[in-house]
């Protein structure tokens, strides 16, 4: 892998850490933990994006300890389904990205859903936690209501994520576009 | 499920727990543990506990809340055991011995460099923070204004971070990480059986060491070259003082010269660029880094991210040409003397001053024995009294090592410590001799001082102590200092000494430890925000870093937004603040397409539009060439308010400046 390769992935995790932590510090209603994955995936396409979710999550728990690493397969996919939405063009106009956030939402649902329902039995400690209680309360069985609330609560954050990631595409100065080939699918 | 080792679990947990609590070293963590596990607790509570299920009248099944209380045991016993080991194995210990391992130095890399970027991300979330604090834009308040203040901060850092990447991946390339296979490492077993063929550095190269003919540099998709050479060489041993502005083709050369051209600085070069006798573009940057190494300007992007102290940092462009551990250590000893740094060895690297880190990234540089070492800019931040020993170290060092030296430097610059100039950039080439521009100066303009009238005084600095948090002794102690109405006061002082400080306590930024500021007799810590941003105009050292428009008129506007004025009387204070700063016709062009100055200029520019009581400077005129300079002098006379300015540059300061302040070891001489 170039250097180059290795120095866009190791800044695009430190935006995550870095947005992440403002986000919590400014008490928003989203993670932004996936911006640096869907910037990545852009410019350089799935496979950068799927290390860089990998080594987010795997860098969270060297920090942090073991849930954020039990987490990286949804990091993964972020990327992975970024990556091929921006190959499909998806990332050209702005409803493609909202519709991208959307299929992010959906994959990532699949993939978090079991981690949460058979690692923590679908027990996060948020807010969140009430509406599993209910969903399950009234009927509903586990997975499912751990895959609605996933989708709740995931929905608004990546397609903001997918939003602001086009945007800075879309900024860049033409002398840094060039030097990406994945940039080009981002009109 | 789980139940028959139900015992077992519950002493699991009861035991990594309670380490956690006993261990003093691990107990500060126990707090962390605490306010994961308990929301956790209520969660499980609510969800598997079958409270909602009594009140909604669903079934009860007591065997899931048993499961869950298990389930929630396993996981205290893997939180605490995994902070038991964090502390134990802290970040430095487990990136070092993964360096040292048999895992892909690429892996190691990519959980080291991160938390340093982070670092830098973070710093760098402050500074635009207080840039954008000091314009009047709110920080807190209404969601709203939170969430509009994030994209004020959000598109400035990610444009910046990646407008910078081809720089921190010319540096990579440049400590030669991922040339070979295998790298060696100080802290693992020396294995020097991994010794590549390296020639003895010593050994003079028989031609010229750099010899271009000819040449010239493309940008993508232009036909008219950027730079054009005709003719330029250097021998072994010898010294290449080269001049030119700002946007004038440093970079440019310094890029051809290290085999960056395409790789990190994207266009084509034509005509006959040889080093050591080979064609430049037979190599990768990567492949170049044994013989050659340029140092840029901004070192904290040259940092690798994986070390964490100095020393550790100069091995590590030797230990990935995996050298024998002995040889490294030489190497690395022998550069810090060089660069004169020998005392800072122990320090962690990102938390350097400017001229510390650019003397780390020549130490690095001076490690890696090149046979073409390029300077582009690379003293900037050094204080003047150390650059000229640095000058003759180097000089001395290329004529005993047989290797050759390019020094590309603004002109201008009287003291500058490297002897007349071989060349010239003028106009896209790279011309023989030393630039014939003369500059004309700005006379130093009106300007009172206390003594001579009655005003009030403008800022009054009374009696002010200040110390950073953690720190046993204070950085500035009793300052005491007044300035009237239309003073102009220079502040010096060696790095370090806490003169940016000095400044943020003026602009209200930062809380004094004793005394205070004064703003016409009003304390600045208890302005409201937007009346401090008002009154007093900050221009960071790093100005640049506020811009997050895409255009210059929309980032000079911003400044104006909440100002009465109508729509036509704005673009009139624009177009003359950008034609008062040089930038008039590049009302459209993207901040981050323009060069070093043309930069500062947009943030000057946003402060000219607005007038204030004071007008704070921090070293305002690093990045000028003579023709910048003069304008951004010509702007500073011409404005009204009071000016505390920082700056090295002592020619500036005596000429502009009545007063001179100088700063050391906490005390304020006027």
């Amino acid at each position: 892998m170039k250097n180059r390769t290795l120095v866009l992935i190791a800044l695009c995790i430190a935006l995550n850490i870095g947005l992440g932590q403002a986000a919590s510090t400014l008490k928003l209603p989203v993670f932004l933990d996936s911006i640096g994955t869907v910037l990545a995936a852009l410019l350089m396409g799935p496979w950068v994006g799927m290390g860089t979710g990998l080594f987010t999550n795997l860098l969270w728990g060297v920090i942090s300890g073991p849930v954020a690493a039990a987490f990286a397969p949804v990091a993964m996919v972020i990327g992975l389904v970024a990556g091929f939405a921006a190959r499909k063009g998806l990332f050209r106009t702005l409803a493609g990205a909202v519709i991208a956030g959307v299929v992010i939402t959906l994959f990532v649902t699949l993939v978090a859903t079991p981690i949460r329902t058979y690692l923590f039995g679908g027990v996060t400690g948020s807010g969140a936690d009430f509406f599993v209680a209910y969903l399950t309360a009234v009927g509903q069985k586990l997975l499912q209501s751990v895959a609605l609330t996933v989708i709740w609560t995931n929905l608004v954050d990546k397609i903001v994520a997918c939003l602001v990631a086009q945007a800075v595409v879309r900024q860049l100065p033409g002398r840094i576009r060039s030097l990406f080939p994945g940039a080009g699918n981002v009109a | 499920m789980g139940l028959p080792a139900f015992p077992f679990i519950a002493a699991m947990a009861g035991l990594s727990s309670g380490a956690v609590l006993l261990w003093p070293r691990s107990r500060h963590r126990a707090k962390g543990v605490i306010f994961f596990m308990l929301p956790l607790a209520l969660g499980f509570w609510l969800i598997h506990g079958g409270v909602l299920q009594l009140f909604l009248g669903g079934p009860v099944e007591p065997s899931r809340a048993v499961w869950a209380f298990g389930l929630w045991l396993r996981i205290l016993s893997v939180i605490s055991a995994s902070q038991l080991w964090l502390e134990y194995v802290p970040p430095p210990v487990l990136i070092r011995s993964l360096f040292a391992g048999r895992l892909p130095a690429s892996w190691a890399f990519l959980l080291a460099s991160p938390l340093l970027l982070a670092g830098q991300i973070r710093l760098r979330a402050v500074q635009v923070r207080e840039a954008q604090l000091s314009r009047g834009v709110p920080v807190h308040g209404t969601f709203f204004e939170r969430a509009s203040s994030l994209t004020a901060l959000v598109f400035p850092l990610v444009l910046g971070l990646l407008n910078e990447l081809p720089a921190r991946s010319a540096a990579l390339d440049m400590k030669g990480f991922g040339l070979f296979p295998r790298r060696s490492s100080l802290t693992g077993k020396d294995e020097t059986t991994l010794r590549h063929a390296c020639e003895p550095a010593s050994q003079k190269f028989p031609g010229n060491t750099a010899a271009l003919r000819e040449a010239a540099f493309f940008a993508p998709g232009e036909s008219a070259p950027l730079l054009e050479i005709p003719e330029f060489s250097v021998p072994p041993g010898y010294t290449a003082f080269l001049e030119g502005g700002n946007g004038s083709g440093k970079s440019t050369l310094s890029s051809m010269l290290s085999g960056a051209v395409p790789e990190h600085r994207g266009g084509s070069i034509a005509g006959d660029v040889r080093v050591l006798g080979e064609d430049v573009a037979s190599r990768s940057c990567l492949a170049w880094s044994p013989d050659v190494q340029a140092v840029q300007q901004n070192p904290v992007l040259s940092l690798s991210g994986c070390t964490f102290t100095v020393r550790e940092e100069v091995a590590f462009g030797p230990e990935n040409l995996a050298l024998p551990q002995g040889e490294i250590r030489a190497r690395v000893e022998r550069a810090l003397d060089l660069a004169g740094i020998a005392h800072l060895g122990d320090r962690n690297p990102a938390c350097l001053s400017g001229g510390e880190a650019q003397k780390l990234a020549l130490a690095s540089a001076l490690a890696m024995n090149p046979r073409l070492l390029i300077l582009d800019e690379a003293f900037s931040r050094i204080h003047p009294a150390d650059r000229h020993s640095l000058a003759s170290v180097l000089r001395r060092q290329a004529l005993e090592a047989g290797s050759a030296l390019v020094v590309l430097e603004k002109p201008g610059n009287a003291s500058s410590p490297w002897s007349a100039p071989a060349g010239h950039f003028r106009d896209g080439r790279l011309l023989r001799g030393p630039s014939p521009v003369q500059v004309r100066r700005p006379a130093s303009g009106p300007s009172l001082s206390c003594g001579k009238n009655d005003d009030q005084p403008v800022l009054v600095i009374d009696d002010l102590s200040f110390r950073w948090k953690g720190e046993t002794s204070p950085l500035l102690r009793s300052v005491n200092a007044v300035l009237c109405p239309g003073d102009r006061a220079a502040l010096t002082g060696p790095n370090g000494a806490g003169k940016s400080t000095l400044m943020r306590l003026c602009a209200g930024l930062l809380e004094p430890e004793k005394g205070a500021v004064m703003l016409g007799g009003v304390p600045v810590g208890s302005m409201a925000p937007g009346e401090r941003a008002a009154r007093i105009g900050f221009l960071f050292q790093d100005a640049e870093r506020q811009i997050f428009h895409s255009t210059v008129a929309g980032e000079v506007l911003f400044s104006l937004r909440k100002s009465p004025l109508s729509q036509e009387e704005r673009m009139e204070r624009m177009r003359q603040a950008l034609s008062a700063t040089g930038l008039s016709g590049k009302e459209e062009k993207h901040p981050l397409d323009l060069n070093a100055a043309e930069r500062r200029m947009v943030a000057v520019a946003s402060l000219s539009v607005r007038e204030g009581d004071l007008m704070l400077l921090d070293e305002p005129t690093r990045d000028f060439d003579p023709e910048w300079q003069t304008r951004f002098e010509e702007w500073m006379v011409s404005r009204r308010e009071t000016i505390v300015a920082v700056s090295h540059d002592p020619e500036f300061t005596e000429r502009l400046f009545p007063a001179v302040w100088s700063l050391d070891r906490g005390h304020l001489t006027a």
